[in-house]
């Protein structure tokens, strides 16, 4: 009997656990198999890359914007404090109009597998052309001196690949400390190194600098992470090493992993550290008619 | 005690999944991750087969490939037989392209248009065997490419 209601409980955490999860990563793809991108998904890329280019040509010298994609459906119950209007985009880069690869070109990080990543140059069809949950973008264009910074930064020194310095990926990354990295807290280090050259700090080379700088320079405070929800259960498996391949909390501290909610960087979280460091412009959003996520793409297991 | 076990490994199970709070995994197949490099001329019969069609689809026969050094040019001819002579396709790529992805004469290939937004201006075409995307071309000059390099 007793036996029974365990199998009981645990077939209803096993229903209520992968709803969760399902309703959290849907649409971005898992990160250790391949994809294959249909028909649809092509199409939809091309046409709004091709919306993409033609606004940004139309800006007069706007040379570098942040963007961000939205590759899965990050359901409002997981991210509690929805930082700005663009909480629910989840993935950023910055794109380069004079990029040495032609082109507007878009600078950021993927998972490759489980804690592995690496830093990509890509046009902006490639950068849509990973599946997402919807086919919308936002742009995000920084004060002329913080684009001059970042070109500086990423073409002139050519740092993109030390801003990253071969971290350990987990994609709910503490933006706090340098254990791991994700692609948004990517970002994050790239705008606080382009932040410090303002300052007239150049002595900044690595990610474990920026960091620094965050903290030294009192940057933190212009940081809003979102919070996410992490489930009691969650955070349990996550300690046995049961967790998904490309999560870990341990980066955080037990203060966050006890109150079921850690501080990770959203896409919302940059555009609101540019606005709270008075370096943002503006904000756009752009969609395709049919924004809905391409229902020809292969999942390869 | 044991059920306690139970509980744990599948709960262990259910964590196996993947959570992609910041999403941006590099999944695409390597099939489709490399094209898009090259040229491509459309025909005038091909052209009008083009926009005779409903969703834009065309089919074609590869009829030559030729190699010259790292070159390949692939023509390919409607497999409507009423407009063989003028329905002619002609792609350029790299030899690795063609290589990698098997094209080979007499192979049957789709060729998709892909427009703007609401607009007849034409953006790229898709060349698919199977239902399966091969290769993006944009016309020339076009700022649309699927570059991609690994820094």
């Amino acid at each position: 009997m007793k036996s029974k209601g365990v199998k009981i409980l645990a077939l209803s955490l096993l229903v209520l656990f992968n709803h969760s999860i399902n309703a959290a990563d849907k649409g971005s793809g898992p990160g250790c198999d391949p994809i294959q991108i249909g028909q649809q998904g092509y199409i939809k890329a091309t046409q709004l890359s091709n919306k993409l280019n033609a606004y940004l040509d139309k800006k007069v010298n706007v040379n570098v914007v942040l963007l961000g994609r939205a590759g899965s459906n990050s359901p409002s119950k997981r991210f509690q404090k929805k930082v700005s209007n663009y909480w629910n985009y989840t993935h950023a880069g910055l794109a380069y109009k004079n990029h040495p690869s032609g082109g507007w070109t878009v600078v950021h990080m993927l998972n490759d597998c489980g804690e592995k990543s690496s830093i990509y140059a890509e046009s902006l069809m490639k950068f849509f052309l990973d599946d997402p949950f919807e086919y919308r973008t936002v742009v995000a264009i920084p004060s002329v001196e913080i684009q001059q910074h970042l070109e500086n930064i990423i073409i002139k020194r050519n740092m993109a690949t030390a801003l990253f310095n071969n971290s350990r990926y987990s994609s709910v990354s503490n933006p706090f400390n340098t254990q791991r990295q994700n692609s948004n807290e990517y970002i994050l280090d790239t705008l606080t190194t382009a932040l410090a050259l303002n300052s007239g700090i150049n002595n900044i080379f690595t990610r474990e600098q920026a960091k620094d700088y965050l903290h030294g320079a009192k940057l933190k405070q212009y940081v809003e992470p979102e919070q996410v929800k992490v489930k009691g259960l969650e955070s349990f498996g996550m300690a046995f090493g049961f967790g998904p391949k490309n999560a870990t909390l341990e980066d955080h501290p037990r203060s966050e992993r006890s109150s079921g909610s850690v501080n990770m960087v959203s896409v919302g979280t940059l555009i609101q550290f540019l606005d709270n460091a008075g370096h943002l412009i503006s904000t756009a959003e752009l969609a395709l008619r049919d924004k809905s996520k391409a229902q020809d793409t292969v999942y390869k297991k | 005690m044991q059920n306690r076990i139970k509980l744990l490994l599948i709960s262990g199970l259910l964590f196996t999944s993947y959570i992609t709070f910041a999403d941006g995994s590099k999944n695409i197949s390597k099939g489709s991750s490399q094209i898009s490099k090259g040229s491509i001329s459309i025909g005038e019969g091909a052209s009008q087969l083009f926009s005779a069609s409903v969703k834009g689809s065309v089919n074609f026969v590869v009829d030559t490939v030729e190699l010259t050094g790292d070159i390949a040019e692939v023509v390919l001819i409607s497999s409507a037989t009423a407009t063989a002579q003028s329905a002619i396709v002609t792609v350029s790529m790299a030899s690795s392209t063609v290589a990698s992805l098997a094209i080979l004469a007499g192979s049957v290939i789709d060729i998709i248009q892909v427009n703007a937004e609401g607009s007849a201006t034409v953006l790229g075409y898709l060349l698919m065997n199977q239902n399966e995307v091969l290769l993006f071309v944009s016309p020339d000059g076009s700022s649309l490419t699927l570059r991609s390099s690994k820094l």
